[in-house]
């Protein structure tokens, strides 16, 4: 009996050694890692660098997270429209780079922590949006 | 009540293992009964690897499960007073309820004690004391402080318990 | 009856982490018994730093029932009282426990058996230093225990 026991605690547990951690979506380690990617800038694609990524033809997906009538108005080239109200069940490869775009930015960020939280690592925004404007208080939009 | 199921549960497997015998628990100090450590540990380690095992198929979500909350400095001295306590009256507050339940009069003395030393501390506002409120961390668990992935601390947890194991049984005990 | 023997430590072990499992399933949490007192005592005296929780008081009262029925099923219930100098230190030392208990808000049961399970760092440091405390006061009062 013993010994059967040891041999399952020793297999379970050099199994637990060899896969993926359970998933823990709201625990304080996610929350800490997205924090410390934010506090590194690792969030986010200046438009020079998106440029270069275009450029180096690296496989992207370009998610305009604008409502479908500010999409249909204009819209970068390449870019496929997700609103942001479908930005939490639209289907994501783990294995895609995707760049949220939006105008000011800001919802593009808020669509990284949604993506984050659902798993994906490889996602990215553009700063400070495609109007490329920084935040001045008193002005509108965002 | 599932409470009232599991403390059946509880109270059921703690007095199997003999723990509900104050002699038999002191002894594990003196090493001359090792039940207390091998029990605790096997108990840690089955329900340590089924909480893995359990969420990572999915079938339990480990946000679920609240975990104790970490005050270092308070459970650090705590552990070391409240131990002090178990080898002097060779029950803790859990198997005196079992040893009293059984009829042993020293179990029902070490509850009595329990119950007064809670009051104690409640009347003199223990609470209130800045040692008490010190160094807390929340619901931290080993894999987050040492950065270490979850399924590699189960396996050294299981790695340690089984190596102690072994040590305990090349020492000649009673049992 | 002559009463049975106790359980191998491994095989009670085992069943004893397998409750904990049930309770970790059932009840989203682990199990307690220093809480249970607390509880009680805060019905007399109203302090912050008496965790209360009927949750526990519940569980209590299922242990009791517990280890009274399977002490009952292998002839092992009997009234025993021990010499007065065992006695004043199982008090005493009960009561060292209820400080220790209240100050690191969990004893054996709901810190060292649950937290040690869920690798809660609270759990692990008050389990080892328990030991520590328990191995360094054995030999003062080892005579006791002769």
């Amino acid at each position: 009996m013993r010994r059967t026991l040891a041999i399952i605690a020793a297999t379970a547990a050099t199994l637990a050694l060899l896969v993926r951690d359970p998933a823990a979506s709201s625990s304080a380690a996610t929350l800490d890692r997205l924090a410390k990617t934010i506090a590194n800038e690792e969030d986010h694609v200046t438009p020079e660098e998106l440029e270069q990524w275009i450029k180096q033809k690296k496989t992207l997906r370009l998610i305009d997270v604008r409502s479908k009538e500010e999409f249909a108005k204009n819209h970068a080239a390449n870019a496929e429209s997700i609103p942001m109200d479908q930005i939490a069940s639209a289907p994501f490869k783990s294995a895609e780079t995707i760049v949220l775009l939006s105008e000011g930015g800001a919802h593009a960020a808020q669509a990284w922590v949604i993506l984050q939280m659902r798993g994906f690592r490889s996602v990215y925004f553009l700063r400070n949006g495609t109007s490329g404007r920084r935040y001045e208080p008193g002005r509108d939009g965002c | 009540m599932t409470a009232l199921l599991i403390g059946i549960a509880f109270g059921f497997a703690l007095e199997r293992a003999g723990l509900g015998d104050s002699r038999k628990l002191a002894g594990q100090f003196y090493f001359t009964d090792l039940t207390v450590f091998k029990v605790m540990f096997t108990a840690i380690v089955t329900a340590m690897l089924g909480v893995f095992w359990l969420a990572r198929l999915g079938v339990v979500d480990l946000a679920n499960i609240s975990v104790p909350e970490t005050y270092l400095l308070p459970q650090l001295l705590g552990g070391l007073i409240f131990g002090a306590g178990f080898v002097a009256a060779g029950l803790c507050p859990g198997t005196s309820c079992v040893s009293a339940a059984t009829g042993r009069a020293d179990g029902l003395a070490v509850v009595l004690g329990m119950f007064t030393g809670v009051l104690l501390c409640g009347a003199a506002d223990l609470g209130g004391a800045a040692l008490y409120s010190a160094t807390p961390r929340g619901s931290e668990t080993l894999p987050q402080l040492l950065h270490v992935p979850y399924g590699v601390v189960v396996f050294a947890v299981v790695a340690m318990a089984l190596t102690m194991f072994m040590l305990a049984e090349r020492i000649r005990t009673a049992s | 009856m002559t009463p049975r023997r106790y359980a191998d430590p491994y095989v009670a072990g085992t069943g004893l982490g397998l409750v904990l499992l049930a309770s970790f399933v059932l009840a989203g949490r682990g199990l307690g018994a220093s809480g249970a007192f607390t509880t009680v005592a805060a019905k007399v005296i109203d302090a912050p730093s008496l965790h209360r929780s009927e949750w526990l008081l519940l569980e209590i009262g299922g242990v009791i029932i517990g280890g009274f029925v399977s002490a009952l099923l292998a002839g092992r219930v009997h009234w025993k009282v021990e010499r007065p100098s065992r006695m004043s230190l199982a008090f005493a030392g009960g009561g060292v426990m209820g400080l220790g208990a209240v100050l690191a808000r969990g004893c054996t049961s709901g810190l060292a058996l649950t937290g040690g399970a869920l690798l809660s760092v609270g759990g692990w440091v008050f389990m080892i230093a328990a030991f520590a405390g328990a191995y360094m006061l054995a030999p003062v009062v080892r005579r006791s225990w002769q």
